[in-house]
């Protein structure tokens, strides 16, 4: 079955709630401190998740093949090393995003059951989504899509009449912007699993523009609501946009954090997927029930032990370690074999 | 087969068992060389009034003088008989197919060949408004159970050469005839022969019903509570997915026809959406898809709320579920399987019992279930609404009744245990099941999911007919089907 423009619209679509994903589990109490600072930190993180595409889209658009088939058919002695960098990439990142998932789980939601028990069941049913391959996942994160784009206008819907301007000031706070980068470059993450889903000469560069845009508008929706509409206690509080679905308001209903949650489960749950699906990429096992299995369980071993020992928590939620491994993943690994196969990839 | 009469005889009473309704009229033709004929025919399946009329008293009363057995045959076939369904059948399993059918076989003392003759007059259920599909506006007639009345019920509505029906047989024992009907410039050639290769897949001995094939026409590896496999009693709907490049399966004996490949945005549309004005068939649809989430989500959404999130209840409705609750013994979790489990065995009951016990089911069901429950305190009447109005969500879309009763079960319970985390959760494995699904290589999800705007003019809203009219929709033109992209 060939790739066609819809499939990779839907691709868009699934990066789009995957990073959504991201952004909806990090813990950011920075922004209040200054908002141009906020603002600018999420033109950074994009415009990082832009350039970390450019050496597989090059890859992709040259040879009509995604970046790790590229690298299979041009170093496959070197494929398993490959294969057990991006495994282990994708297992930290898995681990990176269940240990805040759990985290926003446990402190926003109501219940108190413990997080393994959630995270078990999550793994199971992104396992069972893995296997259902990218096709399906993909045309689901329309749905969950949809689901998001009520949530959010349900959310900022509601704190518009909390909007306060006067404490605004046009200042910068360094801190915060270095903070603040790298905690929304963490959404270039899905650069990396673009790269393994960018083939075939029917990609659009429009929408990956719209991609962008939608994700930056809402980066700056999220920034603007935090900093004017939740003033500056509410701004200190953890899990922001929780905290703003929590402060909506509809005349006598208050409060839609049900929507926060439920969108955070769902988005999670195609982040996770993507993972999983990549990893079966990675070793060459697409759709295989018992690949995935091993990696979730392997995962999941790996948050058990992230959850113990602080020590290690501390190493896979630390954003700039992350971002260092991302930097390889989606850039520096492409960009070394266009460099040394500049001219194969010309022929 | 054997020239000899009395042999071929002997040898279809033995395969019929010398069962009762086998049939053999036996006859000397007017002719010198004393041949000897007979009519085989199965009791019940013809008419004897046209056997006797067009079959016998012609063959009895033509001379045929000195014509040898291969003549007489000739004569009988060109000259004798005005009958205008006459088919040479050349083997015993030929005969039997053709008798069963309703057919009355000649076969002459010496040929080496017979002669079948359409006589058919079995008696069959008219021509009436299927109640499984009732419409406000629009025809009144559905399918019966014959087969060739179903196909003149579509040839009469698409007057054209295009139209095509396709003989096959199914099942070994019952040999049910079955008809493959499509329009030649509309309908995949991919889809069609893999039609023909899944039914020819089909090793069951005896096939009674469309139902027995969904089967073998469901997509491999596609594992899903909703189906692939359409099914309608109208003519009028059927003939309306044929001109879309679809492919309609006419199973003898049943006026349910198949129709694949079939969406999900499919069971949302009826007839009626197309006869009534657009703004109208848009309230409709959208009706539909609301009560078919109500259906599948609010017990369980009631369940997880009332058990893990009471704090989502608007005040004034908090208080009365609370008091309510607090009055019963058992858990809303429990209460609410209960009640829908007593109400599935109520619609069962409703739907077996001859009719003039139905209302006692209905005082049953009403009274002492519904009110003493209630006022004993054993269910509380929240619960008990709730239920009601997910049952009757459920009606509004009643071909995809069993997936929903199964679905509402399963949201109960995971929003029972693990709240709107579990819900949520179960939806996505559910929409993952149903993204991942195909039928006939179209995915079950599409125009929603591949989304694509211009198949949505009928999908939650329908198009005015000016502009739906201009474009021609045809199924294997969906996005991501996999013919279209190959």
């Amino acid at each position: 079955m060939r790739n066609s423009k819809s499939r990779f619209s839907q691709m868009m679509i699934a990066l789009f709630v995957a990073m959504t994903g991201i952004i909806l589990i990090q813990n950011y109490t920075f922004i209040y401190k200054s908002y141009m600072s906020g603002v600018l930190s999420v033109i950074i993180g994009l415009a990082v998740f832009l350039i970390y595409i450019i050496p597989t889209r090059i890859i992709s658009r040259k040879t009509d093949l995604s970046f790790i088939d590229f690298a299979r058919r041009e170093t496959p002695s070197a494929t398993v090393f490959l294969s057990m960098f991006y495994a282990l990439y994708f297992v930290y990142a898995t681990v990176n995003f269940l240990l805040n998932y759990s985290s926003v789980f446990t402190s926003t939601g109501n219940r108190k059951d413990a997080g393994f028990v959630v995270i078990f069941i999550l793994l199971a049913v992104c396992v069972f989504a893995s296997t259902r391959g990218i096709g399906a996942v993909a045309r689901c994160s329309l749905f969950i899509f949809a689901f998001a784009v009520i949530a959010f206008a349900l959310i900022f819907g509601g704190n518009i009449s909390h909007l306060d301007f006067s404490g605004f000031k046009l200042d910068f706070d360094g801190a915060q912007l270095q903070y603040g980068s790298a905690v929304f470059a963490m959404t270039a993450f899905a650069a990396v699993i673009f790269g393994f889903f960018e083939y075939n000469g029917r990609t659009r560069t429009r929408s990956i523009v719209f991609l962008v845009c939608g994700l930056a508008l809402l980066l700056m929706i999220i920034v603007f609501f935090v900093f004017f509409a939740l003033g500056n206690y509410g701004a200190m509080q953890n899990y922001q946009i929780f905290v703003l679905s929590k402060a909506a308001d509809f005349g006598n209903a208050v409060g839609i954090d049900s929507f926060h949650l439920s969108l955070c489960a769902m988005s999670v749950f195609i982040l996770v997927s993507l993972c999983l699906i990549c990893i079966g990429r990675v070793v060459n096992k697409n759709e295989n029930v018992w690949c995935m299995s091993v990696f979730a369980v392997i995962s999941y071993l790996l948050y058990l032990t992230a959850d113990y020992y602080n020590s290690v928590k501390e190493i896979i939620l630390n954003p700039y370690i992350f971002g260092i491994f991302t930097a390889l993943a989606s850039f520096a690994v492409p960009m070394i074999y266009i460099t040394l196969f500049r001219r194969r990839l010309n022929a | 087969m054997n020239s000899s009469l009395k042999e071929n005889i002997n040898q279809l009473k033995k395969m019929f068992n010398n069962s009762a309704d086998f049939t053999v009229r036996d006859m000397k033709l007017k002719s010198q060389l004393k041949l000897n004929a007979a009519v085989i025919t199965i009791e019940g399946m013809c008419s004897k009034e046209v056997v006797a009329i067009s079959v016998i008293n012609p063959l009895l009363e033509y001379d045929f003088e000195y014509a040898k057995p291969e003549k007489v045959f000739e004569l009988i076939e060109k000259t004798v008989l005005t009958s205008s369904e006459i088919v040479e059948v050349n083997s015993i399993d030929e005969v039997i197919t053709f008798s069963t059918s309703g057919f009355a076989v000649i076969a002459v003392d010496g040929a080496s060949k017979m002669l079948a003759i359409g006589t058919q007059g079995f008696s069959f259920r008219g021509v009436n408004e299927p109640e499984s599909e009732v419409v406000q506006r629009g025809s009144r007639e559905g399918f019966t159970e014959p087969l060739r009345i179903n196909m003149t019920l579509i040839r009469r509505r698409i007057k054209s050469p295009d139209l095509v029906f396709e003989t096959v047989t199914v099942g070994s024992t019952s040999q049910t005839q079955m008809m493959i009907c499509y329009l030649q410039k509309r309908v995949s050639e991919n889809i069609l022969e893999e039609v023909r290769k899944r039914l020819a897949s089909c090793d069951l001995k005896t096939v009674l019903a469309s139902g027995y094939l969904t089967d073998y026409l469901e997509d491999r590896g596609a594992k899903s509570l909703f189906s692939g496999v359409g099914i309608s009693e109208r003519p009028d709907t059927v003939c309306g997915k044929l001109t879309e490049g679809r492919v309609a399966i006419l199973v003898d004996g049943t006026p349910a026809v198949i129709i694949v490949p079939h969406l999900f945005v499919e069971e949302f549309q009826s007839v009626d959406d197309y006869s009534s004005r657009p703004y109208y068939a848009a309230f409709v649809r959208i009706l539909k898809y609301i009560s078919f989430f109500a259906a599948v989500f609010l017990p369980g959404l009631y369940t997880a709320f009332a058990q893990f999130h009471p704090e989502y209840f608007p005040t004034g409705l908090l208080i009365k579920t609370s008091e309510a609750l607090l009055q019963t013994p058992l858990s809303v979790t429990f209460e609410v399987i209960l009640i829908t489990f007593l109400y599935e065995i109520m619609r069962e009951a409703g739907l077996r019992i001859p009719k003039p016990l139905g209302h006692a089911v209905s005082i049953v069901g009403a009274l002492v279930i519904g009110e003493s429950a209630v006022s004993a305190g054993i269910i509380s009447s929240s619960s008990l609404m709730v239920v009601a109005a997910a049952a009757i969500c459920s009606y509004v879309t009643a071909a995809l009744y069993p997936p929903i009763m199964v679905l509402r079960f399963a949201f109960v319970i995971v929003g029972g245990i693990f709240g709107l985390w579990g819900i949520v959760l179960l939806a996505c494995i559910l929409l993952i099941n149903m993204c991942g699904k195909t039928s006939f290589g179209v995915p079950y999800m599409s125009s929603l999911a591949p989304f694509s705007w211009r198949r949505m003019r009928d999908v939650f809203v329908r198009d005015g007919w000016r502009k739906l009219g201009k474009h021609t929709i045809k199924i294997q033109k969906f996005p991501e089907t996999e013919e279209y992209d190959a």
